[in-house]
């Protein structure tokens, strides 16, 4: 049995890594949360442009996104952080990551007083947990409870030789244990549709994955419709093209009837399509940082008998035992 | 040493592993044998050149997959890109 040195958690899966998450709930306290993790090695800051002046849906994906990044297997604990007038208040967000086995701690920058007393108090609750998580040992866990996120940091180009059939081929070996794998930019995808609706589990999620990427298409073509937006139009970049990328043209936002596979590891993947969803996702890089996305995340899971078989579904096989918190995406 | 790859077995495209001269034999590893392409350019790393023969408007294939179209009659060893690729997708208000 194919197996991976993970961090037990008391809900969920396991983590590959054991790092301290400091979330502001909103915007305003960014800099306070920057400042903590500063502070302390490991802690991570998941600094963001949103939570106030929202309403409805907008703010209900945030709320879902911030809570979801709170409750990832890869977080010892977490760290939330407040102004304290906010739409998205501090409380609601640190409850329901508690809520899901997780240490938390929180601080409202207004009850504190100053930004000074915030940041102290923030830095003696991250170190605590930094400290208790160093404390854990890996433990040994099959890869059916592993879940790979994949997530485009950046095409050169020997990606579409290297990188991405490599972690198509991981992908494949991950499902075919019974873990999972998620992926995302579904700009990305445009051309690539076909090929994978092709391994969608059923109809229904082949249907899903054709309208969610048309979708996309039917947005950009309308945000570059106008003349005036004529020269923004591109969306392959000038160096991807000069790397070899295939072909795009500077006027308009598609170039390629077939430019995913060049891509996306995913499209190297041969691993099934079990669902589509539209969720908010971290990207993080290193000369951007990390941003709020929001974006349609196609979950891929194997099910070979099935794919011969006319593509059932679902088996008790292949769902999953663990807690629906994690097993689920997030929005759910 | 191969120059290039050939991703797939059904592609009529490889990728240059490195910058080559016009006029240079390339050595294209295909996966199973390893053959030899005279290029008619000079290519850039990570570019394409043709594998074989094609006529105007047939499909360039890499990874298995169409990735476009020949934009005009391209020959075995000739550079692959925008000048003479295209695609309609994304086009469609547009002639060719």
């Amino acid at each position: 049995m194919l197996t991976f040195q993970g961090y037990r958690r008391s809900q969920g899966l396991p983590g590959t890594r054991n790092a301290v998450a400091v979330i502001p709930s909103v915007f305003c306290a960014n800099t306070v949360a920057r400042r903590i993790a500063e502070h302390v090695a490991s802690a991570i800051p998941f600094c963001h442009p949103v939570g106030c002046s929202q309403v409805g849906l907008d703010l209900e994906l945030t709320a879902r996104g911030l809570k979801g990044l709170g409750k990832h297997p890869n977080f010892y604990g977490v760290v939330v952080v407040g102004l304290g007038c906010e739409r998205l208040q501090a409380r609601e967000l640190a409850e329901s990551i508690a809520a899901a086995g997780k240490p938390v701690e929180m601080l409202v920058i207004q009850e504190e007083g100053d930004t000074l007393r915030a940041i102290e108090k923030g830095v003696v609750f991250a170190g605590r947990l930094v400290e208790e998580a160093s404390r854990q040992t890996r433990e040994e866990f099959p890869l059916s409870e592993f879940n790979l996120g994949l997530k485009c940091g950046g095409t050169d180009a020997t990606s579409g030789l290297a990188a991405n059939p490599a972690l198509g081929w991981v992908t494949d070996r991950i499902c075919e244990a019974g873990g999972r794998a998620i992926f995302t930019e579904v700009t990305e995808l445009i051309g690539a549709e076909q090929i994978l609706a092709g391994r969608a589990v059923n109809p229904e999620v082949a249907g899903q994955i054709m309208a969610t990427i048309g979708n996309m298409e039917t947005r950009l073509s309308a945000a570059t419709a106008s003349a005036q937006f004529q020269h923004r139009s591109a969306l392959i970049s000038p160096g991807n093209e000069d790397g070899g990328s295939p072909p795009s043209s500077k006027r308009r936002w598609a170039g390629s009837t077939r430019r995913g596979p060049d891509r996306s590891a995913a499209a190297s993947a041969t691993a099934n399509i079990r669902k589509v969803r539209v969720s908010i996702c971290w990207t993080a890089s290193a000369t951007t940082g990390r941003r709020l996305r929001v974006l349609s995340r196609l979950a891929v899971r194997q099910s070979f008998s099935r794919r011969a078989a006319g593509r059932r579904p679902d088996s008790p096989a292949c769902r999953s035992s663990r807690s629906p918190e994690t097993a689920r995406p997030m929005n759910e | 040493m191969a120059k290039a790859l050939q991703i797939n077995p059904r592609d009529n495209v490889a990728v240059l592993l490195e910058e080559i001269r016009s006029g240079e034999t390339v050595a294209v590893a295909t996966g199973q044998e390893v053959l030899h392409i005279e290029a008619r350019q000079g290519i850039a790393f990570g570019h394409k050149i043709a594998l074989a023969n094609l006529d105007a408007d047939q499909p360039i294939i890499k990874y298995g997959e169409e990735i476009g179209r020949a934009r005009t009659a391209i020959g075995a060893g000739d550079w692959i890109h925008l000048h003479n690729l295209y695609c309609r997708r994304g086009h469609e208000d547009r002639a060719e």
